[in-house]
Order: C-alpha cells, then sequence, then structure tokens
C-alpha cells in the first residue's frame, strides 16, 4: 500500500492548522477540528523518526518535538496577541517552531549523531504541527498560566502515543493515522471540558458545547473506522480462549 | 501556626507521597507498562503466546504526568470556581481523578488491541477478557495514584508554600513517581517474576529477552495477579523511594537558618548523608557475600 508522503501530510496539517487557529481567534471555537491535521501530521513525524529502531525512544520524541512547539507557541502568547493581529501570530508562531525545530533537528543530527535519516525534517515538522495545535488551545482556554502544563502533556501523549501502541511487525501508515485521529478527536473532547471549566461562568458557553459536540461525534467516527482496520489486521479476536500449548 | 502548618504540611506530604508509590507501581505493573511493556510485547515473537493486558501508552512518566496533570487541572479550576476549603479541595481532586482515568481508560484499550493488531505474522489472539478484567483494577490504582498526586499538590502548594500553581506541581509529581516507578518498582515484575523460571537476580541477557512465564500456579497468568505479587515489594519500595524523597525535600522548608540558602544547604547535607549510608551498605553486602560474579 502506498504510503502518504511527509511533505504531502505536512502541507495539508499547515494550511488546515492556519485555518483553525484564524477560526479560533475570530471567535469560532469549532475551528478546533481544522487542529486534527496537525495532530496526524505530528503522529507520522514520530512513526518516521522511531521506525528506525528507537523502540523506548519512542516517548523521547514525542516529549522533545513537543516541548518545542509548545514552548515555541507559549512564547508567541506572551508577546502578540492574536485578536488585534492575528496573522502575525500565525506567522510567528510557525516562524518560530520551524527555526528552534530544524535547529534541534540539526543539533541532533550533527552533534549528537543519532543518525535518523530525515530527523531534521521530521523534527522541524513535529515542532510546528505541535505548535499550531498548542496555539489554538491557549486561544481556547485563555491565559491562565496554570493550564499550561495541561496543554503541553495533553497533547504530547496525543501525539507520541499512536505509533508507541501500533508498534510491530504489522504496523501500517494507515492505522496508525487513524488511531492518531481517534487520540485528536480525544483530546479536543478533553480541552473542551476543560475550556468549559475555565470559562467560569456557571452555564457553559455555546463555543465550548460546540467543541465537545464535534470532538466526541469525530470520536465516534475515528473508533468505527480504526475498529475495522483493527479487524481486518489482527490474526484473531475471542472473548475468551487459551493460547494453543507450545512447550 | 505557620511552624505547625509546615509541620503537619511535611508528615502529610510524605505519608501521601508513599501512598502514592505504592499505587503507581501496583497500576503500571497492572497494564505491563514500561521494562515489562517490551518484555511481553516480544513474548509472541519467539512462541510464548500470553493472556497478560499489554498497555502500550508511553514510558511511565509521560503517562502519569498526564493522569496527574488532568486531575490536579479539572480540581484546580474547580476549587477556583466553587472556593478553595479542605473540603472542596478533597471533593474537586476526586472529580479531577475520575476524569483522568477515563483518559487512561481509553489509552490504556486503545494500546492493548493496537498492539496485538500488529502481531499478526505471531499468531497472537485478542483476547476480550484479558484486557477487560485487568482494566478496571488498572484504572482502579491509576485513580488513587492520580487523586493522591493532586491532594500531595494541593498540600505542597498551599501548606509548604510552593510557589508553583497546583497543575505545574502535579506534572513534576508524576513524572518523577513514574520515573521512579519504572527505575525501583518494575524490576521487581519485569525483571524477576517474569523471569521466574531463570536464577534470581540473573539479569535479562539478550539471548533470552521475551522468554517470559506465561503459565501461573494454574493456567494461564493473567494481569490481576500481578499487582498482589509486587505489591509484597516493588510497590512498598516504590512507596518508600517517592515517600522520602517528598519527605526529605519538606524538610527544607521547616528551616531558616541561612536565608534562601537554607534549602540548598539542607538537601545538599541529606545527599551527603544518604551517599556515606549507600556506600556503607555496599561495603558490608561486599564483605558478606563476595565480590561481584565474573561473566
Amino acid at each position: 500500500m502506498k504510503e502518504i508522503q511527509i511533505h504531502t501530510l505536512f502541507g495539508a496539517a499547515l494550511l488546515s492548522g492556519i485555518a483553525g487557529i484564524l477560526l479560533i481567534g475570530h471567535g469560532i471555537s469549532i475551528g478546533i477540528v481544522f487542529l486534527w491535521l496537525p495532530f496526524l501530521s505530528a503522529a507520522n513525524s514520530i512513526r518516521g523518526m522511531a521506525m528506525y529502531g528507537l523502540g523506548t525512544g519512542n516517548a523521547s520524541i514525542g516529549y522533545w518535538g513537543t516541548a518545542v512547539g509548545a514552548t515555541s507557541a507559549f512564547v508567541v502568547s506572551l508577546s502578540v496577541s492574536c485578536r488585534s493581529t492575528p496573522l502575525l501570530y500565525v506567522a510567528a508562531v510557525v516562524a518560530i517552531s520551524l527555526v528552534i525545530g530544524l535547529a534541534t533537528g540539526i543539533l541532533a543530527d550533527k552533534v549528537i549523531r543519532m543518525r535518523i535519516p530525515r530527523i531534521e525534517l521530521n523534527s522541524a515538522v513535529i515542532a510546528m504541527s505541535t505548535a499550531m495545535i498548542t496555539a489554538g488551545s491557549l486561544l481556547i482556554l485563555g491565559s491562565d498560566y496554570g493550564l499550561y502544563p495541561f496543554i503541553y502533556i495533553i497533547i504530547t501523549l496525543a501525539v507520541l502515543h499512536p505509533y508507541n501502541a501500533s508498534t510491530g511487525a504489522g504496523e501500517n501508515q494507515k492505522r496508525t493515522l487513524l488511531l492518531a485521529l481517534v487520540e485528536a478527536c480525544m483530546t479536543t473532547l478533553v480541552i473542551g471540558i476543560v475550556a468549559m471549566l475555565a470559562s467560569r461562568s456557571s452555564i457553559p458557553v455555546s463555543g465550548d458545547v460546540a467543541i465537545v459536540a464535534a470532538s466526541a461525534c469525530g470520536l465516534v467516527i475515528a473508533v468505527v473506522a480504526w475498529y475495522r482496520l483493527v479487524k481486518s489486521d489482527i490474526y484473531e479476536i475471542r472473548w475468551t480462549g487459551y493460547p494453543p500449548a507450545e512447550h | 501556626m505557620a511552624a505547625i502548618s509546615l509541620l503537619l504540611g511535611t508528615a502529610l506530604a510524605g505519608f501521601l507521597a508513599f501512598l502514592a508509590g505504592i499505587f503507581e507501581d501496583s497500576e503500571s505493573n497492572a497494564g505491563s507498562a514500561s521494562n515489562p511493556n517490551s518484555q511481553v510485547q516480544l513474548a509472541p515473537q519467539i512462541g510464548n503466546r500470553h493472556r497478560y493486558f499489554n498497555k502500550a501508552i508511553s514510558g511511565e512518566p509521560p503517562a502519569n504526568a498526564l493522569w496527574a496533570t488532568t486531575a490536579a487541572t479539572i480540581a484546580y479550576l474547580l476549587t477556583a470556581h466553587f472556593g478553595g476549603d479542605a473540603f472542596s479541595v478533597l471533593i474537586a481532586s476526586i472529580i479531577g481523578a475520575a476524569a483522568s482515568t477515563l483518559l487512561l481508560c481509553a489509552y490504556g484499550a486503545l494500546s492493548h488491541i493496537s498492539r496485538i493488531a500488529s502481531m499478526k505474522n505471531f499468531e497472537q489472539t485478542l483476547y476480550w477478557d484479558s484486557l477487560l478484567t485487568p482494566l478496571p483494577l488498572d484504572a482502579a490504582y491509576g485513580f488513587l495514584t492520580a487523586l493522591i498526586l493532586t491532594l500531595l499538590a494541593f498540600a505542597a502548594h498551599g501548606l509548604l508554600g510552593n510557589p508553583f500553581s497546583v497543575p505545574l506541581i502535579a506534572l513534576f509529581f508524576g513524572i518523577t513517581i513514574g520515573a521512579i516507578g519504572s527505575s525501583t518498582g518494575d524490576i521487581y515484575y519485569g525483571a524477576e517474576r517474569l523471569y521466574q523460571h531463570y536464577i534470581f537476580g540473573s539479569g535479562i541477557p539478550i539471548s533470552v529477552q521475551g522468554d517470559i512465564d506465561v503459565k501461573g500456579e494454574y493456567g494461564y497468568r493473567n494481569s490481576v495477579d500481578t499487582p498482589y505479587f509486587t505489591m509484597r515489594f516493588g510497590g512498598l519500595v516504590t512507596g518508600l523511594a517517592f515517600g522520602m524523597l517528598i519527605f526529605l525535600d519538606a524538610w527544607s522548608r521547616l528551616f531558616t537558618f541561612a536565608g534562601v540558602w537554607t534549602g540548598v544547604i539542607v538537601v545538599s547535607v541529606l545527599v551527603l548523608i544518604i551517599l556515606i549510608f549507600i556506600y556503607l551498605l555496599e561495603v558490608y553486602t561486599r564483605k558478606r557475600y563476595g565480590r561481584y560474579a565474573e561473566d
């Protein structure tokens, strides 16, 4: 089966992510669904790096990439406002994460000599994708610093987990990316619920309800699609039983 | 009054950390997380088809950081909204921990199913009961870990006067407890229990990796029996390590003899004492049991 190239997926994720941030910046919270593609793109690049026998390093790649992306977005949010200059905000998020992502990738390749093919490209893609997701989440959750650790760690797990969960001889890109979509929907669902609490109003804000509703619908559709693939890929599914005796 | 609050905070933090350590190690063992994860993953490749619950979420540190931070963030927002007396903190922490447990169940089930789907070549079957029986147990331990870490973060922020926000402290605690659980507690399960048919303490040479015990006292081993076994040693040792870390660290706030440098001096002295103790213990052990054996 032909795999989706990094460039194609990231190109789509970049356009979709920018559209998502601008929509959220204009008060249309449902634009968070456009951030699902950056989740897929980041998970795909983690797959691209971790496939070269990193094993337990998978989590570290996710940690590292999201740290670069989230930090870039946090720094931009401190100095540029999305409300007054939305285009500058998006441009700054993308540019800063690109520069730092590339720089860490080149350092890992040239100085630490990790010998992973295309590490610079993948590192930049993970950083930019997670920076866009972080920027969108920050716009939804507001500027309470207490929420930064939550935003960072929930995005980290959602991007590092799909490949880590699917590792094995029978892993394929399609199932890994579908799992990434499941987890992207799950993450935006949780962000929507936390946004309801963070808004501090006695009845939930309609924008936050829309996020939760859209994410829940996406989650159901993605889980059904993913499980269909699991059933076609797996050796056998049973309610109970013993493995055939070998020794 | 401030001194009483500090003393109370130190004792409470140490006790909570001890409990959190026990629950965290049991949670990771019920789901074969971290080090045992690779061993269980490798087993079908050399013909050991198993009935373990294999929850490949990530390393323990990020996973526990997520449960603790989610619980603490929800509790932090709820207390900001409804007031922050002791009773509200407890109720808010329970709600937060319950929410993060749902996330744990979702991630756990997705990973178990995904990993087995990628094991087609090695004929590993997905048994629903070997996922659905340990999952509630794992979730229960996960709930207790997240709840206690959230309470600990509130105690550190309120009683001990830690300047960081509650979710950030919870993130640090989650990463720390995950690191301790995977380095201290997991050895007991990953290197000993899964390899009981090899000589005790022999480690896992590459040549035997994946050759795990898949059978128990009767029938096939399952992931409900594992915490029952590891609770006797691995869980307590993890609790001791994390409890001591938090308890001794809290001492740095009890004294004020050197201004802002007090904490650094107190902790440095404690680290020195621990190093000397470990050195003496090592010397005693070598004298009593002889030198390390050559390979």
